[in-house]
């Protein structure tokens, strides 16, 4: 069996000084500490995010907005076109055309009423 | 000796009218205590009470810190990697599941951190040794010699080796709890354990050989 081999088998001076070289602090006040330091670093790692449950939203709130912003300007865009569309057509169907016909139409006939009174009188 | 006992107030631990309870979680290490109620203090954790993860904390610091130790080497490192183990530890309590020991599950996160805290430095490297510390060998001279000589082997070690034996033969993780926590195959980390044996015996053998 190889742990029986003495060559893999631990060297008692070797782990003496691996002991040595890896002792932990053994002061009780260094742990006490670390302790309130670890819990520390949670206390305020916590409060950092507590805004973190939304953090999923914030992708799609910003999309939201952006799809909101494109779609305000295109229909800004659509109005503002359809606007001079209308100021247009409202100028091309003006019933400017049909004034001077008529008052030009009624000043004919009144003349031709009275050179028709003064051939039959 | 019996450990003074600490009473931690667990929220939504009972049933009924009362919705709070008292956990008694006593200091690690003693030889008379009752084992702590680690299922329940990390479910309670899980149901967002910090005084139980505290109480948790209390309890693995100690070994989780020599996890990180045996990974990046140095005391400061260390304490980084517990520090970012315990946060990643805490954030991922609603994964964590009843049926498993806790410990195991927070060495594997403080190990994964350490492992990428080794990543991000690139090199590893080794604490100094206070010169005050308690030699355990009687000629200074002698000593001062071996520690440089297993500072050197250690650099020559491939770094899982090196976290194996000193997980092994300094804290005395088995070789599949080893394999746990470092994500390996317990087979691995035995055949890693005896060749980080072999090389540093052979590189203290050299020592003594020329003395």
């Amino acid at each position: 069996m190889t742990d029986e081999r003495s060559e893999f088998r631990a060297d008692e001076t070797v782990t003496r000084l691996l002991r040595e070289r890896f002792a932990p602090p053994a002061d009780d006040s260094y742990w006490h500490a670390l302790e309130v330091r670890i819990m520390a670093g949670i206390a305020g790692a916590d409060h950092d995010a507590w805004w973190q449950p939304f953090g999923g939203w914030v992708r799609t709130g910003m999309f939201a907005a952006a799809a909101s912003l494109l779609l305000t300007a295109m229909s800004l865009r659509w109005a503002g076109s359809a606007d001079a569309q209308t100021l247009y057509q409202a100028v091309a169907a003006s019933p400017v055309e049909t004034l001077p016909v008529a008052s030009e139409g009624g000043s004919a006939s009144a003349r031709e009423a009275t050179l028709e009174y003064l051939i039959t009188h | 000796m019996r450990m003074p006992a600490e009473n931690i107030l667990l929220p939504g631990a009972m049933s009924g009218v009362a919705s709070l309870a008292y956990v008694t979680v006593l200091a690690p290490n003693s030889d008379d205590r009752p084992a702590p109620d680690e299922r329940g203090l990390a479910i309670a954790a899980r149901d967002g009470s910090t005084d139980a993860f505290a109480a948790l904390v209390r309890l693995h610091q100690r070994r989780a810190y020599a996890v990180a130790r045996s990974i990046v080497g140095t005391h400061h490192d260390a304490e980084d990697a517990l520090q970012d183990g315990f946060l990643h530890a805490f954030r991922a309590l609603d994964r964590f599941r009843p049926d498993q020991a806790f410990g195991s599950w927070l060495y594997r996160i403080v190990a994964n951190a350490a492992l990428d805290l080794t990543r991000r430095r690139k090199v590893r490297s080794w604490d100094e040794l206070p010169a005050a510390i308690a030699s355990p060998f009687r000629d200074p001279g002698e000593a001062d010699e071996l520690r440089r000589r297993l500072d050197e082997a250690l650099a020559t070690l491939p770094s899982r080796q090196c976290s194996v034996v000193v997980l092994h033969d300094v804290e005395g993780f088995n070789h599949a709890e080893i394999g746990e926590i470092l994500g390996i195959p317990e087979g691995t980390a035995r055949s890693d354990l005896h060749h980080a044996r072999a090389a540093l015996r052979r590189s203290l053998g050299e020592f003594r050989r020329e003395r």
